[in-house]
């Protein structure tokens, strides 16, 4: 279970955090908000939890609160919708912001379970979930025809891709970091 | 774009067919929400649009935009390119994989040093990306190609006895910059499309909010919590079913409705219909032909009602 957003008291600003964030793609624009908060005033899972704010953690982004961030479970609650970047005043989309965080904190190696799990069966199946003979035969059944095969040279090509550049998404089941 | 522009609208495709399309299966509609795709091919095959299976694809890649961006790209080129093989635009069911080759393929359009990296792994593929197939999700082909007057030309059996909620979803309207679809906050295809089944698509509180979904791995409880503020507000605007466009929306309203109401100890029984199945039964397409009984919440209560 990844931590709650645990907001440090004195937070020791880490610049390079927010140089980090801005060099990933899509992190470029970050350096546009200016904390007016239409992001959390618009946001689905703001209203439904106390927990979840964008903009203070794109506030915290910028005073450099980067461990806090990086190894929140509160990053993976975006569930993007796109609402705020359709009405953000500076045409920053918060939940690219997000898959930003995201990608980041993999890299450094807080990897929820169940995105290691997910990667597993994409690099394993081509797919999010298995198409076995079960489904096939449903399919036939319905008169829908049959699914293209997966091109296992690719899927082979992309695990080297992602493996080189998180390879912290390789890993024993369980917590991680 | 006017009411009226938007309605006589017939694709800006620049010379590519409107009526056939490279149908993108993704991961969730083949193994978990058939009745989406059969559904869906019945509809489209009365309406003279063509689905042409394409080969080599598998997922869209958006689980892995969270995890790598390069990656990513590489899923979404891959996917594209094959469409661009094959000379097809692309048509997909799922608002996922429509929002990420939507946005995929944004992001290489404007990003040339990205675009030739993606070539150079593509080459051993025999695959080129260009950007010259568009991506389309069946909304947008039943209301800019096919149109409203076609659909209800096509009416044989009018719903009018039915009140419908319609939910969007997310992916079809938003970013606007990117989809360029409807109206993100004041949209109207959907609700139109429902009309001219005779049946009347309602307002009701809330109607453009998220289901949920994305985040049922994150945090299934408030997942499940987002999705029931959702059906609380249909069922007090007295709607009849909710209709979906996007196997996420239709798995959280309908395969989840039953765990949300034990959950929260309510008894919503209200019917999901994907869109399809809904213009389906309009047409006089026997329900079972669009997989209405695989729907888990019984659609018993409307098609008892129905002419």
């Amino acid at each position: 279970m990844e931590p709650d957003l645990d907001i440090p008291e004195k937070i020791r600003p880490d610049p390079s955090f927010m140089e980090e964030v801005l060099k990933e793609p899509d992190g470029e624009k970050l350096r546009y908000c200016f904390n007016c908060g239409t992001c959390t005033a618009s946001c689905v899972v703001s209203r439904h939890t106390e927990k979840y704010r964008p903009r203070m953690i794109l506030h915290l982004v910028s005073l450099g609160a980067k461990e806090a961030i990086l190894r929140s479970k509160e990053i993976w609650l975006c569930a993007a919708c796109n609402t705020c970047g359709e009405r953000c005043p500076q045409g920053v989309n918060i939940a690219d912001g997000m898959n930003v965080l995201r990608r980041l904190a993999i890299k450094h190696g807080y990897v929820p379970a169940s995105i290691r799990a997910l990667v597993s069966r994409i690099l394993v199946h081509g797919r999010i979930y298995e198409v076995d003979e079960f489904v096939e035969e449903e399919r036939q059944d319905l008169g829908l025809p049959p699914l293209p095969s997966v091109d296992k040279k690719f899927i082979e090509k992309l695990s080297e891709k992602i493996h080189s550049k998180s390879p912290s998404i390789v890993g024993s089941d369980g917590e991680s970091k | 774009m006017s009411r009226a522009r938007l309605d006589d609208y017939r694709g800006c495709h620049c010379g590519s067919r409107v009526d056939r399309y490279g149908y993108f299966a993704g991961c969730s509609i083949p193994v978990r929400l058939n009745s989406y795709e059969l559904s869906s091919r019945k509809v489209l095959n009365k309406l003279g649009v063509e689905l042409v299976d394409l080969q080599g694809v598998s997922c869209c890649g958006m689980p892995i935009e969270r995890v790598d961006h390069e990656s990513f790209i590489f899923m979404v080129a891959k996917a594209l390119a094959e469409a661009e093989r094959q000379e097809l635009n692309i048509l997909t069911l799922c608002s996922g994989c429509f929002g990420s080759l939507s946005r995929g393929a944004a992001y290489l359009s404007e990003h040339e040093e990205e675009r030739e990296k993606v070539n150079e792994s593509l080459k051993e593929f025999d695959l080129t990306y260009k950007g010259t197939s568009k991506v389309r999700h069946l909304i947008q082909i039943l209301y800019r190609d096919v149109g409203v007057r076609r659909i209800e030309s096509e009416v044989k059996r009018k719903l009018d006895v039915l009140r419908i909620a319609a939910h969007y979803g997310c992916h079809p309207l938003k970013p606007h910059n990117i989809v360029e679809f409807d109206d993100p906050e004041e949209p109207h295809s959907l609700d139109e499309l429902i009309n001219a089944t005779g049946a009347t698509s309602i307002e009701y509180m809330d109607k453009l909010q998220c289901c949920g979904s994305p985040i049922l791995a994150a945090d299934e409880n408030l997942a499940m919590k987002i999705a029931k503020s959702k059906l609380d507000n249909i069922r007090t605007a007295k709607a009849d079913a909710v209709v979906t466009i996007c196997p996420f929306c239709e798995l959280m309203f309908d395969g989840m409705q039953i765990a949300i109401s034990d959950k929260f100890k309510e008894n919503y029984g209200i019917p999901a219909l994907l869109l399809p199945q809904l213009l389906g039964l309009a047409m006089d397409i026997r329900p079972a032909e669009l997989g209405l009984n695989a729907n888990k919440v019984s659609t018993e209560r409307i098609l008892g009602r129905l002419p």
